[in-house]
């Protein structure tokens, strides 16, 4: 019994993840703790980590599109902030420090058979996201499902920066009007 | 391999009993409510466990806990399958004709 607890354990750390970024509640739990239902939870997970997610399952290899609604403000307040500011897009420091997070997070996984593409736009309503490809003998699910809850607490954390930035300009725009 | 089982039995009665494993670094949630239910085969439901009653450097410890037990295990598992494998001695019995 003890050779299969390792595995099986692994279903409770995933619960334990997921609770402790706050999306526990979207799984399903019915389940009694065995040692395949890792795997068998783990695409439910993945589809859990962000606000908005579709899947694309090919031959070799399952397409994943990440988004969510702080992602999204994030970059229309991008634009924002760049008006506000009048700084380009590309020096946008808020642009460059999300950029840097996430391929510095997703770059970290320790497995062949993965790649990813940040999508910053805000043209529509999921415009902004990750596209991440994952290959058959890709084998680092628990780290690519904790990476992707960083990075959209990462979103919502660093929204809140970026509203306060342009709050502050707006209110020094105000007061050089008043005087 | 011999073993002369009155000195083996004596010496494992005279052997102090303590834990094999000392599970003191792991959370006591963890022990009670997964580990040992899970060892001793019974159902856990993800659904009732109570995932503020631990922390994720908790279930780390316990990974750690259960990758010893493992090597424990194992190692008495080979004791055992040696023990078995050995063939036993016959006692030099006297003859009557």
């Amino acid at each position: 019994m003890i050779e299969y607890a390792r595995q099986a354990f692994d279903a409770v750390y995933l619960c334990k993840l997921l609770h402790h970024y706050g999306k526990l509640d979207g799984m399903d739990l019915d389940w009694t703790v065995h040692e395949d239902l890792w795997w068998h939870m783990s695409f439910e997970a993945l589809q859990n980590v962000s606000g908005a997610c579709w899947v694309e399952c090919l031959d070799m290899e399952n397409k994943y599109y990440f988004s969510d609604p702080a992602m999204m403000e994030y970059y229309r307040l991008c634009r924002e902030y760049c008006r506000n500011f009048g700084v380009s897009l590309k020096r946008n420091l808020f642009m460059q420090k999300a950029e840097e997070y996430v391929d510095r997070l997703l770059g970290s996984l320790c497995s062949y058979g993965y790649g990813w593409t940040l999508h910053t736009r805000i043209n529509h309503e999921w415009a902004s996201g990750i596209v991440c490809g994952v290959e058959d003998h890709f084998s680092a699910y628990m780290d690519l499902i904790e990476v992707l809850l960083r990075i959209f607490l990462f979103y919502e954390t660093e929204l809140e920066v970026l509203k306060q930035a342009l709050s502050d300009k707006n209110n020094e725009k105000t007061r050089k009007e008043a005087a | 391999m011999q073993i002369k089982l009155d000195r083996f039995c004596s010496l494992l009665n005279e052997a102090e009993e303590e834990k094999s494993m000392d599970d003191s670094e792991v959370s006591p949630y963890l022990l009670k409510n997964l580990l040992y239910p899970y060892l001793e085969g019974k159902d856990i439901r993800l659904d009732e466990l109570d995932y503020s009653a631990f922390t994720l450097s908790d279930m780390n410890d316990l990974f750690l806990f259960v990758d010893n037990m493992e090597t424990v295990c194992t190692k008495i598992q080979n004791r055992a399958e040696k023990l078995l494998k050995s063939i036993p001695a016959t006692r030099p019995a006297m003859k009557f004709c």
